[in-house]
C-alpha cells in the first residue's frame, strides 16, 4: 500500500491504549449484564422465606471450590505469561496462554461434571433455586468458551510470531476479558455456593 | 495491515458495499436497513389506525392481502401482534439505525476528524448482527400461530408460555437480543472513537453537539442494553428451557419467581432507552439551529452539561413507568420526585434553542425547518411527560392514550422529525446530491400538522381514560363518544402516512438526479464539510488541526465570509503546535 | 417575503389552535348535551377523591399552557422577524457564557421547577397519603377479593361469617355490587398473566399481578352502574375483559349481599380445589 500523498492519522486501531479504552468499555457492558443477573438472584431471593427452599439439596461446595483455584489459577497462567514475556523472555506468552487454555477447559469440564451432580441430586433448572443456579453458571461458562476461543487465536499468534514480537497482538484486551470472567467466577462462587 | 496508518480501499464489490469496514458505508448499510424498516412499521401504524377507528372492518385496498382468512379485516389477534410488532420495529429497527447506526456512523469519525471508528471490524459486525436481527424478526411476522404479542415491552407472565405459547415470541425475544449485541458494539466503538480519536486541537468543548449527543447515547447504549439482554437471556430461558424466573400464579407448580422482576428489569434499560433515542436528537438539532441561524450555539457548555445531567439522570428514575405495580410509597414518591428533577435540564435546553434563534439571520432551509419542529412537538411531549411523572395523575391516565400520545410526541414526532432533519442535512454529504428543496418543504409542512393532530389527538383520548392495546374500544359504554375523535385521528394518521411518499420520492429522485452537492452546500464550519463530495476512502487527506470551535458564525474576526471553519487559521490563532499540545494527553497514541 | 410571513402567521395560527383548545378545555367542566367538549370528557367522577386527580390536572395544563406558549413564541418570532435579510446585526458575543446568563437561566429553570413541578409535587404526595394509597383500615371499611384471570373478574366478598376464604364466601363472575358512602379496600392478585384494575370514573387503577397481593381504595358517593376495566394487555381479549360495578344505596345493597350470601352457601362445593382461591388479609402499615 502506497500512498505518499496521504498523511498517516494520529492513532490506529490495532494501538494499544485505544484497544485498553475499547476493552474497558466492553468490560463495563459485560459488568453490566452480570449485575443484572446478580440483581435477578437478590431480588428472587429474599422473597423466599428460606434459602435454598425446602427440598432443594445443598451445593457441592467442595467441588466448586476446586473449579474456583482451577480457574483462577488459568488467570494466574496468562498473567505470568504476559509478565514474563514483556520481561523479554521468548516464548512465555504462547505458554502462558495455553496453560490459561488448559486451565480453563478444564474448568469448563469440571463445572460439566458438577452440573451432572446437581442434577443426579435433584436440583433441576425449575423453581426459583434452580433456576438462578443454572441460568447464572450456565451463562457463565459460555463466557468461559468464549474466552478459550480468544485465547486460542492469542496463542495461535503469539506462538505464530515465533515467540518474539508479540508487542503488536493484543494482549491486554485478551487478558482483560480473561481475568474478568474469572473475578466474575469469583462473585458467583461466593454469592450461590458460600452465601 | 499496513504500518501506513491508512486502510487500503477496498477493490472487489463484496469487500466495499456488504462486508464493508469503511464507516460511511456502514453508514448507509444501516440507513437502508432503518428507512426500509420505518415503511413496514409504519404500514403496521396505518393498519392500527384504520382498526381502532373502525375495528373489525376490512381494510380497503390491501386488507385482503395481508389478511385473506378474515376477509381484509384486522382479527384480534392480529391486532395485538400489530401493536407489539409496531412498536418493537419502531424502536429497534428503525429509529435506532437510522438515528444512531446511520448518523453516529457517519457523523462520528467526519466531525472529530478521524479516519474511521477505533474497530472497523466491530462496526461491521455490529451492522451484522443489527442485520441478522432484522431477518429473524422479519421471519417472526410469519410463523404459526403468528408473531409475537405480548407489547413491546413483553411483560410476563404473558409473554411467558402462559400467555404466549407460541414460536413467535421466542423469535421476538432472540431478535430483540441480536439486535442489542450490535448496538452494545456499535456503543463500545463510538465511545472509544470519541475519547482516542478526535483529531490534534479538538478538545471535548470543541465537538458539535451532535457527536456529543451521540457520545451520551452510546454509553447509555453501552451501560443499559446489557441489562435488557440480560432480561431477554432470562426470558428465553424461562420460554425454553422451563426455568421460573418470571412465572409465578395458577398455572405454576413449583414455587415459582416474580413477574414484576421482569418490569424492573425492563425499565432500568428501557428508560434509559427513551434518552438514548432522543440524545442524538438533541445534539442534532442543537447544532442545526445554529448553523441556520448564523450564530453561535447559546449556551452551549451548559447544553453539553444538561446532556450530561440527563444522561446519568436517566438511570434513576426508571420507576415512573410502574407507579401502578405496587411500588412502596417510599420508592414511589422518590422516583417521582427524581422524574421530575429530570425535567430541568430539559427546559435549561430548551431555554438554549431558543437563544440561539433569538436574534439570528434564520435560513428555514428543510433541515432547520424540521429542527424547529423537533423544539415544538418535543415541547409537547416532554411537558405531557409531567402529568405522567406526578403519580397521583399517572394512576389514572397510566395504559392510557395519554401515555401513548405522550411518547410518540417525544418519539415518533420529535425523534422521528430529528431522524428526518438528518437525512436532508446529510444527504449531500453521503450520496453528493442535494435533496429537492421544494419537495422537503411540503413534506415537512404536510407532516407537521397531521403528525400534532394525531397524538395530540391521542392525548385527549387519553384524559377521556381509553386504554391502550385494546382491539376495539366500542366495547365500553364509557368510550363510546370518543369515535369522532378516534375517527379524526385516523384520518389525520393516514393522510401522515401518505405525506410520507413525498419523502419516499423526494429520496429516491434526489438520490439518481438530484443536484450535484458542492462541498460544503450549507456553509458550515464543521469538519466534515471540509472534506471533498464524496467524501474519500481515508476521510482526510491530511488529518486536520482544529482551531476553532463547531459554531463559529458571524465571528467579527472573519469577515469574508460567515463562518469559520473549524479547521481553517485565521492569522492571529495560535500556531499549530500550541493547538496540538493541547489535546496531546488524549489524542497521542501510546505507540508501542 | 411579504408572503413568507403571511405563511408563517397562518402556519402559526393554524399550530396554536389545538393548544389554545387545551386551557378552553380547563375551564369548561360543565355536562350537558350542548357541551362543546363532549367529545373529550372523561366519565364522570363518582369516587370522594377522584376530583384531586381532575383538579391537579386542570391547574397542570393551565400552567403548561402558558409556559407552552412561551415557548412558541420564543419559537415562531425569530421565525417570521429573524430571518435571512432582516435588518438586525447578529450578535457573535450572545453566546450565554457569562455568570449572568448561568444565574438566569438557573433563575428561570427554578421558577419553572417550584411552580410546575412543585405543585404536582406537593399534590401528589398528600392525593396518595390521604387518599389513593391510604390503605388504614378499620371496622367501617368494606373488603373485597378480586382475582383477574383470562379474561374476566373472578370477586369474592366475606359472606355471612365475615370471614374470607371460607365456604359461605359471596364469589362473583364480572359484578361487583357495593354500598354507596363506604370506603372499599380491595386486594388484588391475579390468576394467570398480569392485569390491571381500572375504574375510570374513581380516576386509578391497580395493577393486579401473580403471585403477589396488591391493593385498592377508594369510596363511592355515586349510586349508580359503571365499568370495570382491565387496562393491562393481557392476551387475546383484554380489549373486552369488562365488569360491572354497582353502587347501591345501603338498603339496596344489603338486600342483594343477603340474597347472594343464601345462594353462595347453597352452591358453595366443598371438594372443587379451586374454590378456595381467597387470600390472607394483609395487615395495614
Ligand atoms: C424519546 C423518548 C422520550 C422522552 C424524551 C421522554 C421524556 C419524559 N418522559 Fe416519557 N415515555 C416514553 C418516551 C420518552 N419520554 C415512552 C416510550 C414511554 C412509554 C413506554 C410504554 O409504556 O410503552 C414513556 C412513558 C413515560 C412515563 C410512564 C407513564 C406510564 O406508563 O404511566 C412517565 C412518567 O413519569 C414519563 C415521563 C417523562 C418525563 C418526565 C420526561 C422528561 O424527560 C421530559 C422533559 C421535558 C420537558 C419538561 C419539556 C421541556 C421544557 C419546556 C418545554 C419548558 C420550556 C419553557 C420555556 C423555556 C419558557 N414518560
Ligand atoms: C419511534 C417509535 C415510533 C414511531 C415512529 C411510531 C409511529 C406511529 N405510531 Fe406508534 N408506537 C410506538 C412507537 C412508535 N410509533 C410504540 C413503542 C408503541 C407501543 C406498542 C405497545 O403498546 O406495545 C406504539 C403504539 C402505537 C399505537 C397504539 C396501539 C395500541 O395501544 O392499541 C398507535 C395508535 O394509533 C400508534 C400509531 C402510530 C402512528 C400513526 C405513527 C406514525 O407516525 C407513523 C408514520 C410513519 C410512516 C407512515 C412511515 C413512512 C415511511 C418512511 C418515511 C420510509 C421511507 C422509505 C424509504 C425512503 C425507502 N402507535
Ligand atoms: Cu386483563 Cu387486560
Ligand atoms: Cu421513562
Amino acid at each position: 500500500m502506497h500512498m505518499t500523498a496521504i498523511m498517516p492519522a494520529p492513532a490506529r486501531d490495532d494501538d494499544r491504549a485505544t484497544s485498553y479504552v475499547g476493552m474497558t468499555i466492553a468490560l463495563a457492558s459485560w459488568l453490566m449484564l452480570f449485575a443484572t443477573l446478580f440483581l435477578a438472584y437478590v431480588v428472587l431471593r429474599v422473597q423466599q422465606p428460606v434459602w435454598p427452599p425446602p427440598g432443594t439439596g445443598p451445593l457441592p461446595l467442595a467441588q466448586a471450590l476446586a473449579n474456583t483455584f482451577v480457574l483462577g489459577a488459568s488467570s494466574f497462567a496468562l498473567a505470568h505469561g504476559a509478565r514474563q514475556q514483556s520481561a523479554g523472555k521468548r516464548g512465555a506468552l504462547a505458554r502462558g496462554a495455553w496453560a490459561a487454555i488448559g486451565l480453563g477447559a478444564c474448568f469448563v469440564a469440571l463445572q460439566v461434571l458438577l452440573w451432572m451432580r446437581t442434577l443426579r441430586s435433584g436440583i433441576v433448572p425449575q423453581g426459583v433455586f434452580g433456576s438462578v443456579f443454572y441460568a447464572l453458571t450456565v451463562l457463565h461458562a459460555l463466557h468461559v468458551l468464549g474466552g478459550l476461543a480468544a485465547l486460542a487465536w492469542l496463542a495461535a499468534r503469539a506462538g505464530a510470531a515465533g515467540g518474539a514480537g508479540t508487542g503488536r497482538l493484543p494482549v491486554q484486551p485478551v487478558s482483560m476479558y480473561w481475568h474478568f470472567v474469572d473475578l466474575v467466577w469469583i462473585i458467583m462462587f461466593v454469592a450461590i455456593f458460600v452465601l | 495491515m499496513s504500518d501506513d496508518h491508512i486502510h487500503p480501499a477496498p477493490t472487489t464489490f463484496v469487500a466495499k458495499y456488504v462486508f464493508s469496514r469503511d464507516h460511511k458505508v456502514i453508514a448507509k448499510q444501516f440507513l437502508f436497513f432503518g428507512l426500509f424498516w420505518l415503511l413496514v412499521g409504519g404500514t403496521m401504524a396505518m393498519f392500527i389506525r384504520w382498526n381502532v377507528a373502525h375495528p373489525g372492518h376490512a381494510i380497503p385496498l390491501v386488507g385482503k392481502i395481508f389478511y385473506p382468512d378474515t376477509d381484509g379485516a384486522v382479527p384480534p389477534d392480529a391486532y395485538a401482534s400489530l401493536f407489539t410488532m409496531h412498536g418493537t420495529i419502531m424502536i429497534f429497527f428503525a429509529i435506532t439505525p437510522i438515528l444512531i447506526g446511520c448518523f453516529g456512523n457517519f457523523c462520528i469519525p467526519l466531525m472529530i476528524g478521524a479516519r474511521d471508528m477505533a474497530f472497523p471490524t466491530l462496526n461491521m459486525l455490529s451492522f451484522w448482527f443489527a442485520l441478522s436481527a432484522g431477518v429473524v424478526m422479519f421471519v417472526s411476522l410469519f410463523v404459526p400461530q403468528g408473531a409475537a404479542a405480548g407489547g413491546w415491552t413483553a411483560y410476563p407472565t404473558l409473554s411467558t408460555k402462559i400467555g404466549q405459547p407460541g414460536l413467535g415470541q421466542t423469535f421476538w425475544v432472540v431478535g430483540v437480543f441480536l439486535t442489542g449485541t450490535g448496538t452494545i458494539m456499535g456503543a463500545v466503538n463510538y465511545v472509544t472513537t470519541v475519547i482516542r480519536l478526535r483529531a490534534p486541537g479538538m478538545g471535548y468543548m470543541d465537538m458539535p453537539l451532535t457527536v456529543w449527543g451521540m457520545w451520551y447515547t452510546a454509553v447509555l447504549n453501552a451501560l443499559f442494553v446489557p441489562v435488557l439482554g440480560a432480561a431477554m437471556m432470562l426470558l428465553f430461558f424461562d420460554r425454553v428451557f422451563g426455568t421460573q424466573f418470571f412465572t409465578a400464579g395458577a398455572a405454576v407448580t413449583n414455587g415459582g419467581g416474580d413477574p414484576v422482576l421482569f418490569q424492573h428489569l425492563f425499565w432500568i434499560f428501557g428508560h434509559p432507552e427513551v434518552y438514548i433515542l432522543i440524545l442524538p436528537a438533541w445534539g442534532v438539532i442543537g447544532d442545526l439551529l445554529a448553523f441556520f441561524a448564523r450564530k453561535p450555539a447559546y449556551g452551549y457548555k451548559l447544553s453539553v452539561f444538561a446532556m450530561g445531567a440527563i444522561t446519568v439522570m436517566s438511570a434513576v428514575v426508571y420507576g415512573h413507568h410502574m407507579f401502578s405495580t405496587g411500588l412502596s410509597p417510599l420508592l414511589g414518591q422518590s422516583f417521582m420526585l427524581l422524574t421530575m428533577i429530570i425535567s430541568v435540564p430539559a427546559e435549561l435546553l430548551f431555554l438554549n434553542w431558543c437563544h440561539t434563534i433569538w436574534k439570528g439571520k434564520l435560513r428555514l432551509t428543510v433541515p432547520m425547518l424540521f429542527s424547529l419542529g423537533v423544539v415544538f412537538v418535543f415541547g409537547l411531549g416532554g411537558l405531557t411527560g409531567l402529568y405522567l411523572a406526578s403519580i397521583s395523575t399517572d394512576l389514572y391516565l397510566h395504559d392510557t392514550y395519554f401515555v401513548v400520545g405522550h411518547f410518540h410526541l417525544t418519539m415518533a414526532a420529535a425523534v422521528l422529525l430529528g431522524s428526518f432533519a438528518a437525512i436532508y442535512y446529510w444527504f449531500p454529504k453521503m450520496f453528493g446530491r442535494m435533496m429537492d428543496e421544494r419537495l422537503g418543504k411540503l413534506h415537512f409542512w404536510l407532516s407537521f400538522f397531521p403528525i400534532n393532530f394525531v397524538f395530540c389527538g391521542m392525548l385527549f383520548g387519553g384524559w377521556a381514560g381509553m386504554h391502550r392495546r385494546i382491539y376495539n374500544h366500542s366495547v365500553y359504554t364509557y368510550l363510546q363518544h370518543l369515535e369522532p375523535l378516534n375517527k379524526f385521528i385516523t384520518v389525520a394518521a393516514l393522510i401522515l402516512g401518505a405525506v410520507q411518499l413525498l419523502f419516499v420520492i423526494n429520496f429516491f429522485k434526489s438520490f439518481f438526479a438530484g443536484a450535484k452537492a458542492t462541498d460544503n452546500p450549507w456553509e458550515v464550519g464543521t469538519l466534515e464539510w471540509s472534506t471533498p463530495t464524496p467524501v474519500p476512502h481515508y476521510n482526510f487527506k491530511e488529518i486536520p488541526v482544529i482551531y476553532h470551535g463547531p459554531h463559529e458564525f458571524n465571528n467579527p474576526r472573519q469577515t469574508a465570509k460567515d463562518w469559520i471553519g473549524q479547521a481553517e487559521r485565521l492569522p492571529d490563532d495560535p500556531p499549530a503546535a500550541e493547538r496540538i499540545a493541547r489535546t496531546e494527553l488524549v489524542s497521542q497514541p501510546a505507540h508501542s | 417575503m411579504r408572503t413568507g410571513r403571511a405563511r408563517a402567521y397562518l402556519a402559526g395560527v393554524l399550530v396554536l389552535l389545538p393548544i389554545i383548545a387545551l386551557p378552553a378545555l380547563a375551564l369548561a367542566d360543565g355536562t350537558g348535551a350542548r357541551d362543546p367538549f363532549h367529545w373529550m370528557k372523561p366519565a364522570p367522577d363518582i369516587s370522594l377523591d377522584g376530583h384531586r386527580v381532575d383538579s391537579l390536572f386542570y391547574t397542570v395544563t393551565i400552567m403548561l399552557a402558558v409556559l407552552f406558549l412561551i415557548l412558541c413564541f420564543l419559537l415562531f418570532w425569530p421565525m417570521l422577524a429573524h430571518r435571512t435579510g432582516s435588518r438586525h446585526q447578529v450578535n457573535y458575543h450572545h453566546q450565554g457564557g457569562h455568570v449572568r446568563d448561568l444565574l438566569i437561566a438557573a433563575a428561570i429553570s427554578a421558577a419553572i421547577f417550584f411552580v410546575v413541578d412543585g405543585t404536582l409535587l406537593v399534590h401528589s404526595y398528600y392525593d396518595l397519603k390521604q387518599a389513593f394509597w391510604n390503605f388504614t383500615d378499620g371496622s367501617e371499611v368494606f373488603r373485597v377479593e378480586i382475582m383477574p384471570q383470562q379474561w374476566a373478574w373472578n370477586i369474592r366478598y366475606a359472606g355471612a361469617d365475615g370471614q374470607f376464604n371460607t365456604g359461605d364466601d359471596i364469589i362473583t363472575l364480572n359484578d361487583l355490587h357495593l354500598p354507596v358512602g363506604r370506603r372499599v379496600l380491595v386486594q388484588l392478585k391475579a390468576k394467570d398473566v398480569i392485569h390491571s384494575f381500572f375504574l375510570p370514573n374513581v380516576r386509578t387503577k391497580q395493577d393486579a399481578n401473580p403471585g403477589r397481593v396488591t391493593r385498592y381504595t377508594f369510596t363511592p358517593v355515586k349510586t349508580g352502574s359503571y365499568e370495570i376495566v382491565c387496562a393491562e394487555m393481557c392476551g387475546l381479549e383484554h380489549y373486552k375483559m369488562r365488569g360491572t360495578m354497582t353502587i347501591e344505596a345501603q338498603e339496596d345493597f344489603e338486600r342483594w349481599y343477603a340474597e347472594a350470601a343464601r345462594f353462595a352457601v347453597a352452591s358453595f362445593d366443598p371438594t372443587d380445589a379451586e374454590a378456595l382461591w381467597g387470600w390472607e388479609w394483609e395487615k395495614t402499615r
